[in-house]
């Protein structure tokens, strides 16, 4: 009936339209009525394909069964368009019945642009923007967002952080800021705090990939504006799954897999770290200790090791020597380890193969009235670390419903529980103490209780990461999130739409740890006990928007929109710690259980607000000439009262050249448009509280016993951070050029782009001076810098007989700059702390060169005779006299002063790379697929100063460290062509030795990503779809960095390019998956 | 709602939970007394910045370790870091780069501005009295008169800087800035109560007394004679007790009896479970004797010299081993000790005369450690080829105090050999010695006499403990009198004087600083290392040498000079 009462108001219209082509143009041709349906690739009939007679006015679009009539010549060609689908054109000729199958088109989702609070036609987009699609995320199947990021994208820098659950750093057009670097996440329309600013999360916590229907990142200033204050990081917009037109559907997709360690350091056996340990005594004209290896004139491994010895210093004795007697073995002060000769393997002890499994659920389907999608994940990452994992279960539903022609309401929630433990980095993590613990270290006593060094600097004065990594089984962090929105869209007049939408977050998280006592530590833990806190975000915004589209006269098209949001973010979070838990398992290890609580417990909180006015205006003229414009005013509670208020604004202009009649009969070019842009955006990425002069605290570095009780203190309060109620937004100005072309009937796609983008009044802590005292630095806007470089993403795809194949290449330069510094002239801003009372900056960065520049002296190789020492400058000022100076660093003397000093150092290279690059080539033949992912950085340095620690084994002239394979090549007069310097007992040397080009390494890395190869099944009945693949990663890097892996940042940008060797690190991963679709 | 929420208050949010608590919340007399608490926490020298040993209120590293008394001590494998920084200060090595140094500025520095806070907060306060406001300034004043003091001793060129003071990194130090420590103290002075109802507050005279010291170290004699006067005929103690030496040397270095007639600024440590560890003498953890109930392994630091000990001999008289011109020969002859010699082998304490003060102040073999029962020598020292046979004692708990809570009793393991008993900043045996070289200088020796015997008759009558409790008598031969003759010159005086100074307050982290305002810093020192070097003391450096103009005192930290590019390094460095 339906279909009948449609087809009237149709038929007469192709009867006015007749009458009108007969009289005015006299066309001979014969109309008739063609009808038909239309299918997808699978056979099942797609409602909404717009058709239409290729050349003329009017078009009808599909019905819910895929059917549809139009009239049309037999001279004529009709044209099946839809979304997502390749647009297909069939001459009529003598048919009357048309069965047509439209091909999804993988460049599909391409076609639209999602900006977050509204979509554009790609075609129609005036700036920078790039997207990833479902494919393609299907294709790389990642435990997070920037696994399916990582290369893709130019412009889009990500670093890979080894670990289960360990959040990745993604940059989006280099080092915009000192501080807060991460990209802004909008996930359907609603902000997302997710990286390393206040009250955020980890993305991976919170959205399963598998959920995302298209990831659009934003890099343009004509569409970051819009975000105004939180924008000038680049956005990346999400939108998640929804049902299709038609029945419902089932899919599976899932994979088990096993991740394996790559590139696990090899270590020097007991007996050459002994001998290295004995000669650096001897190099500095030293008797070596004979508490550990004998008294001999070469080192002899003992054969047990007496710990805690009483409290005396560790000793070393051979068997049958009275210490050694196990009758005086005692837990507390008095252990007995059998000395592992052959050396203890802690990096196998600590590494092994993983499991890894996901597994996703989704149901599917529309109908006219209502939309919908749940979908179920799950994943389970143990990673390589022994007791480390990421696990998570998440649940989303997408609904939406049109209650009237003019109302839908629709909502989107994803609620995601996971779970973790994992070695995030640090100075003191297990990664780090791997590197200093002795090989002579067994892993248990006599007794069978974990060994320990108890701070022997002979043994790596380390905590053991064995141990720690056994202890930690209990150490769990929980994360629930529930983030979604629900909204109201109300078109109120043909083009009018207002839309009221709520968005919330809201995060509870906890932790669990339980510490054993372990009397063998560095730091004994005289008493065992459990840590239990939490945490939880509640993040509410409201989003009103008005929102205009007309066409007039046909070649005027105008968008308008505007809108007002205002968001609350509040968090608290607590903590408290019991000791003396009795009779502790896994089921007793809770506070009540704990006889002692030590401490008041850790409690705090914060909130922020934020209220925003936004507007934006798009015109094009005959789809040829394009406009926008865009302002947006901010406020937020970040800044002090002055300061409170930032305005940001955006214009931008295209020209599709390709639509030009002059063009317009040049078969080879598809499209072509240019296009500018200017526009600004900020960054509020402050600690809560700065817009307040002076933050105090209490506790320990507070109280005093004023009274002279001995026993009890007062509660003291002092300065603990320092603020600053002038602080600005700080602001991003972008200019943009850049052309979008598609050629050879779309098989070759450019995407090209020049930006300039200006960080002005950067937020920044600079050092606090000592004068200031030991309160924390204020943060202020110090600083300018530019980032310029362009970004090409190259697409093409063919095929060679039956052999389809596409390939995608993305290639990004990147040229920071800083153009100032307030302050005095010359200068500087330190970064890169190293060591333990953080006396040693490794970065620097000055006007004119790119940010944070590895900082020190030039490595002029080492003092190998004595005319070397003779004829170089003096290094007194780093303790190297005359009579020392015999294998040891030589530094080059800049200013030729005749003496090394801090005027004599300089920049030592750059972290951030010439360029990054990735390259991707699907092949497909018959049934088969096959797939290689590319990717890679070049040009960047590395900062090993973890080298200094790791392999070059004279810090702080005590003989730690130097447990590497390649440490043993030192300077000695038997070994005058070493690599690595003279290892000497030498207190009176600096040490840690300073920092220089000696530790400067290139980065550069092509890593291929991922190989899969994959089957797709014949069609079975009741089985729309089944695919099997396999797919390796990370199986092969090219690199000369000589330490664990180039891939290093932490996303820091003070702590660029420097390995400080505390890195998870990230392991190879074989999976085997299916996707199936009922 | 959409309406309300257009107001500007809701963006006006104040900081929320542990960072809640800005400035304006302490203009209050409640807010303000801690405030005062926090400034005067900064005492201990424990910020949130500190390395412990480098930044301690006792200066050990900076006064004792570089003065000749006293070894670094330890082990070669001792913790790495700190002890580098230690072992360069030691030796006249240190670097403007040595992190110590730029741990120490920083302490000074942070308890200005804690006692910045505190002026700020009382000026604002809004329900106190114009005189209780001033009483608060006054106190703020002192402990930043103190901050300021600390820092223009070690370093000379500093800057000063006040609560008004907001631009931290254009803050030069070419200006000599006793004026405003003196004018600090002067308001102290002039406004504090002469009584204060905590036992750790800062009278009128404490900070009477911290002007003469000031004087001391400008050399204005004549300045602080006269105030040295005043404040003997009518300083008074945190209580209103007059200023008097405790009848007993121990009593100033004892947990039950701190804070007493003598004491006119300590810091008061405590032990104190919800303030650890940092309330605690953390700056002087681990110089506790190795392997004692009060030790784990962080003991054995800050070890008495050859040299140290060598002093408190005294001859047929009971007077220091000082020559005609009073110059000391002490050292020509070790007293006898047990250097390489175990615990095992036998061993006898040396027979002759010895000032009884350095059994309180030294540990050594044979001699009751406290009560911790007789030192047997080598097996609590670390290694005695690297710092010597003796051992510190001074900021010692004893076995007693430790069983009542007062030291060692934290189970962590950093913390056990803490210890509650207080340091003396200021003690009166100060301000007679000071009276006494005031004397010397500008008044007359007899009265210098007078003064150093009230200093000796103490020594004497105190009691001759520590006791052998085993035998009931005497640890050694304690011979110790009076000067009853009158000296014979102003050269001679002077070095006793001095010399009386170094055995009363030794182990005290004065020692270096008032070789340096006494002018002999170099040719005291050199002679010292000379010496030294010959005994092959681990700690003590081959070439380890002072250089006058250069050594006196210790370069700014590179770190602050990057910082603040106007403040100029100091000479040498």
């Amino acid at each position: 009936m339906k279909t009948h009462r449609l087809k009237l108001p149709r038929s007469i219209g192709f009867m006015l339209f007749l009458m009108v082509l007969l009289l005015c143009c006299q066309l001979a041709n014969a109309q008739s009525l063609i009808s038909g349906t239309v299918k997808d690739d699978t056979g099942a009939p797609l409602p909404g394909v717009t058709v239409k007679v290729k050349g003329k006015d009017g078009s009808t679009p599909t019905n819910i069964n895929g059917a549809f009539s139009i009239n049309a010549a037999s001279t004529d060609v009709i044209q099946f368009s839809f979304i997502g689908f390749q647009t297909q054109e069939i001459l009529v000729g003598s048919q009357t019945k048309l069965t047509v199958t439209l091909v999804p088109d993988s460049k599909g989702l391409d076609e639209v642009i999602v900006t977050g609070y509204s979509k554009q036609s790609k075609h129609d987009v005036t700036g920078a923007a790039s997207t990833i699609s479902a494919d393609v995320i299907a294709q790389t199947p990642v435990t997070s967002i920037e696994g399916a990021i990582q290369g893709r994208v130019a412009g889009v820098t990500v670093d890979g952080q080894g670990g289960p659950g360990n959040p990745e750093t993604i940059r989006i057009r280099g080092i915009g800021t000192l501080g807060n670097n991460d990209p802004l996440y909008v996930i359907d329309g609603v902000q997302i705090r997710v990286g390393t600013s206040a009250g955020s999360q980890d993305i991976s916590n919170l959205l399963n990939p598998n959920d995302i229907e298209s990831l659009t990142i934003l890099k343009d200033p004509s569409l970051i504006a819009l975000y105004g204050a939180e924008g000038s990081n680049g956005v990346i917009v999400i939108t998640t799954k929804s049902g299709k037109m038609g029945a419902p559907r089932l899919e599976y997709t899932g994979y088990y897999g096993v991740e394996v360690p790559r590139n696990l350091p090899k270590t020097i056996t007991p007996q050459q770290q002994a001998d290295a340990y004995y000669s650096s005594f001897i190099n500095a004209g030293l008797t070596p200790p004979t508490s550990f290896y004998g008294t001999g004139s070469s080192a002899v491994l003992p054969d047990y090791i007496i710990e805690n010895n009483n409290g005396s210093p560790n000793v070393g004795v051979m068997a049958g020597s009275p210490l050694a007697n196990p009758a005086l073995y005692n837990n507390q002060n008095y252990r007995i380890l059998q000395a592992n000769k052959a050396g203890t393997n802690w990096w196998g002890a600590l590494f092994k193969n993983a499991p890894t499994e996901n597994h996703n659920l989704s149901l599917t389907g529309a109908t006219d009235k209502s939309n919908y999608a749940v979908t179920f994940g799950y994943l389970n990452d143990q990673g390589t670390l022994l007791n480390s994992y990421f696990e998570r279960y998440s649940l989303r539903v997408n609904t939406s419903f049109k209650i009237q022609p003019w109302l839908k309401i629709g909502e989107n929630v994803e609620f995601s529980y996971s779970s973790q433990n994992s070695e995030g980095r640090g100075a003191n993590n297990d990664i780090a103490e791997l590197y200093l613990i002795s090989p002579l270290l067994p892993k248990y006593d006599i007794a069978g209780n974990f060994a320990g060094t108890n701070g022997a600097l002979i043994l790596g004065n380390t905590g053991n990461p064995y141990t720690d990594r056994v202890n930690s089984l209990a150490d769990k962090s929980y994360t629930q999130s529930m983030v979604g929105s629900a909204y109201a869209e109300a078109t109120i007049i043909k083009g009018l739409t207002y839309t009221n939408q709520i968005g919330f977050q809201f995060f509870p998280n906890e932790y669990h740890g339980y510490f054993p006592t372990a009397y063998q530590e560095p730091v004994p833990i005289t008493s065992n006990g459990v840590t239990e806190g939490g945490s939880y975000t509640t993040d509410w915004r409201w989003l009103n928007k008005l929102a205009y589209e007309t066409t007039i006269n046909h070649i005027h098209n105008i968008t308008a929109l505007v809108g007002y949001e205002i968001n609350e973010n509040v968090s608290r979070s607590y903590g408290s710690t019991a000791t003396n838990i009795l009779y502790p398992s896994p089921n007793t290890e809770y506070l009540g259980n704990g006889t002692v609580i030590a401490g008041p417990g850790s409690g705090s909180g914060s909130k922020t607000t934020n209220l925003s006015y936004f507007a934006n205006v798009t015109y094009s003229l005959l789809d040829k000439y394009l406009f926008t414009a865009t302002a947006r005013r901010d406020g937020t509670s970040l800044f002090g009262p002055q300061e409170e208020y930032g305005n940001f604004g955006a214009a931008s202009a295209g020209w599709r050249i390709s639509k030009e009649d002059f063009l317009k009969d040049v078969s080879w070019l598809n499209d072509l448009k240019l296009r500018a842009s200017y526009g600004t955006a900020g960054n509020n990425a402050v600690n809560v509280g700065n817009a307040y002069l002076t933050l105090l605290a209490t506790g320990p570095f507070g109280n005093y016993d004023l009274g002279g009780t001995n026993t009890s203190s007062l509660a003291g309060f002092y300065p603990a951070q320092l603020g600053n109620p002038y602080l600005q937004w700080e602001v991003n100005k972008t200019t943009n050029l850049g052309f979008d072309a598609s050629f050879l009937h779309n098989s070759l796609t450019v995407a090209f782009s020049w930006y300039d983008r200006t960080t002005d009044k950067l937020i920044a802590q600079p050092p606090s001076p000592g004068t200031a005292g030991a309160a924390a630095a204020p943060i202020e806007n110090i600083m300018n810098f530019s980032n310029k470089g362009i970004e090409l993403e190259l697409g093409y795809n063919s095929h060679i007989g039956q052999v389809k194949y596409d390939m995608a290449f993305n290639i990004t330069t990147d040229k920071n700059r800083v153009n100032y510094i307030d302050g005095l002239p010359g200068a500087f801003i330190q970064g890169g702390v190293y060591g333990s009372n953080g006396a040693i900056y490794l970065t620097r960065s000055v006007v004119g060169l790119p940010v944070s520049q590895f900082y020190g002296y030039e490595y002029q190789g080492l003092y190998r005779t004595p005319a070397d020492v003779s004829g170089h400058a003096t290094e007194s000022s780093l303790g190297i006299t005359s009579t020392n100076a015999l294998g040891n660093i030589m530094y080059k003397d800049l200013n030729g002063d005749g003496k090394i000093d801090a005027n004599d150092e300089t920049n030592l290279g750059s972290p951030i790379p010439d360029f990054t690059y990735g390259y991707s080539l699907n092949l497909s033949y018959k049934k088969v697929d096959f797939g290689l992912f590319f990717q890679g950085s070049y040009g960047n340095k590395i900062f090993d100063y973890a080298e200094a620690m790791q392999e070059y084994p004279n810090q702080n002239g005590t003989g730690v460290g130097g447990l590497l394979a390649g440490s043993l090549n030192t300077w000695s007069p038997s070994n005058p062509n070493a690599t690595l310097p003279i290892f000497a007992q030498n207190s009176s040397v600096t040490s840690p030795t300073p920092p220089s080009s000696f530790f400067v390494q290139s980065g550069s890395y092509l890593r291929l990503k991922t190989a899969t190869i994959g089957y797709t099944l014949p069609a079975i009945k009741g089985i729309r779809k089944l695919r099997v693949y396999a797919q390796a990663f990370n199986l092969l890097t090219i690199t000369k960095y000589k330490g664990q892996d180039p891939e290093i940042n932490d996303g820091n940008p003070n702590d660029l390019g420097i390995d400080y060797g505390t890195a998870y690190p990230i392991s190879q991963k074989f999976l085997f998956g299916v996707n199936l679709g009922l | 709602m959409m309406l309300g929420a257009c107001k500007k208050s809701f963006l006006e949010v104040p900081p929320q939970g542990q960072s809640g608590l800005t400035i304006d919340k302490f203009y209050t007399q409640v807010g303000v007394q801690q405030l005062l608490v926090g400034a005067y926490h900064d005492l201990t020298g424990i910020d949130t910045k500190s390395t412990w040993w480098g930044t301690s209120g006792t200066n050990w590293v900076y006064g004792d370790i570089t003065s000749g008394d006293t070894y670094l001590g330890g082990s070669a494998g001792s913790p790495p870091h700190q002890v580098a920084d230690c072992f360069n200060i030691e030796n006249y090595q240190e670097l403007a780069t040595t992190g110590f140094l730029d741990d120490k500025w920083t302490a000074d520095y942070d308890g200005v501005a804690r006692a910045n806070s505190v002026i700020i907060a009382a000026t604002n306060a809004t329900d106190m009295t114009a005189a209780q406001k001033n009483a608060a300034i006054a106190e703020g004043r002192f402990l930043r008169g103190h901050f300021h003091f600390d820092a223009k001793k070690m370093w000379n060129n500093v800057p000063y800087v006040d609560e008004k003071t907001v631009n931290f990194t254009s803050i030069p130090n070419t200006a000599n800035i006793w004026p405003q420590i003196e004018a600090d103290f002067q308001f102290a002075y002039a406004n504090l109560p002469e009584t204060q109802p905590l036992a750790g507050q800062a009278n009128k005279w404490a900070a009477a007394c911290y002007l003469a010291k000031c004087y001391m170290f400008e050399q204005k004699y004549t300045d602080a004679k006269a105030l040295l006067a005043t404040i003997i005929a009518n300083g008074k103690n945190w209580q209103g007790t007059k200023y008097a030496l405790t009848a007993n040397y121990h009593d100033n270095f004892d947990v039950g009896t701190e804070n007493n007639s003598e004491s006119v600024l300590q810091i008061n440590f405590s032990v104190d479970p919800t303030s650890l560890p940092n309330n605690a003498n953390l700056g002087e953890t681990g110089v506790s004797p190795v392997g004692t109930a009060a030790d784990v392994t962080y003991g054995y630091w800050k070890q008495p010299s050859f040299n140290l000990v060598n002093a408190f001999k005294t001859d047929v008289n009971g007077l220091p081993m000082l020559d005609a011109n009073g110059v000391d020969t002490s050292n020509v002859t070790n007293m006898k000790n047990d250097d390489g010699i175990a615990s095992s082998a036998p061993f006898t304490p040396y027979q002759g005369g010895v000032d009884p003060r350095l059994d309180w102040s030294v540990g050594r073999r044979g001699v009751p450690y406290l009560d911790w029962g007789l030192d047997p020598g080598q097996s609590w020292v670390a290694d005695q080829s690297f710092g010597g046979p003796y051992l510190n004692i001074k900021n010692m708990f004893t076995q007693a105090e430790q069983g009542a809570g007062f030291g060692g009793i934290i189970s962590s393991y950093y913390y056990v050999g803490n210890s509650a008993v207080n340091y003396n900043i200021i003690r009166y045996a100060d301000v007679l010695l000071w009276a006494a070289e005031c004397e010397v200088e500008v008044g007359s020796l007899e009265q210098a006499r007078v003064y150093v015997n009230m200093i000796r008759t103490r020594a004497m009558t105190s009691p001759t403990e520590p006791i052998d409790h085993s035998s009931g008598s005497p640890s050694a031969n304690y011979k110790v009198s009076l000067y009853n003759t009158p000296w014979a010159n102003q050269v001679y005086a002077r070095n006793a004087v001095r010399f009386e100074r170094r055995l009363e307050f030794a182990e005290e982290g004065q020692r270096f600083f008032d070789l340096v305002r006494w002018g002999i810093a170099d040719t005291y020192l050199n002679a010292y290392q000379k010496v030294e070097q010959t005994r092959s003391v681990g700690s003590v450096q081959t070439g380890a040498t002072f250089v006058k103009g250069k050594n006196e005192y210790f370069p700014i930290p590179e770190q602050e000079i990057i910082l603040d590019p106007q403040l100029k390094q100091n000479p040498g460095y």
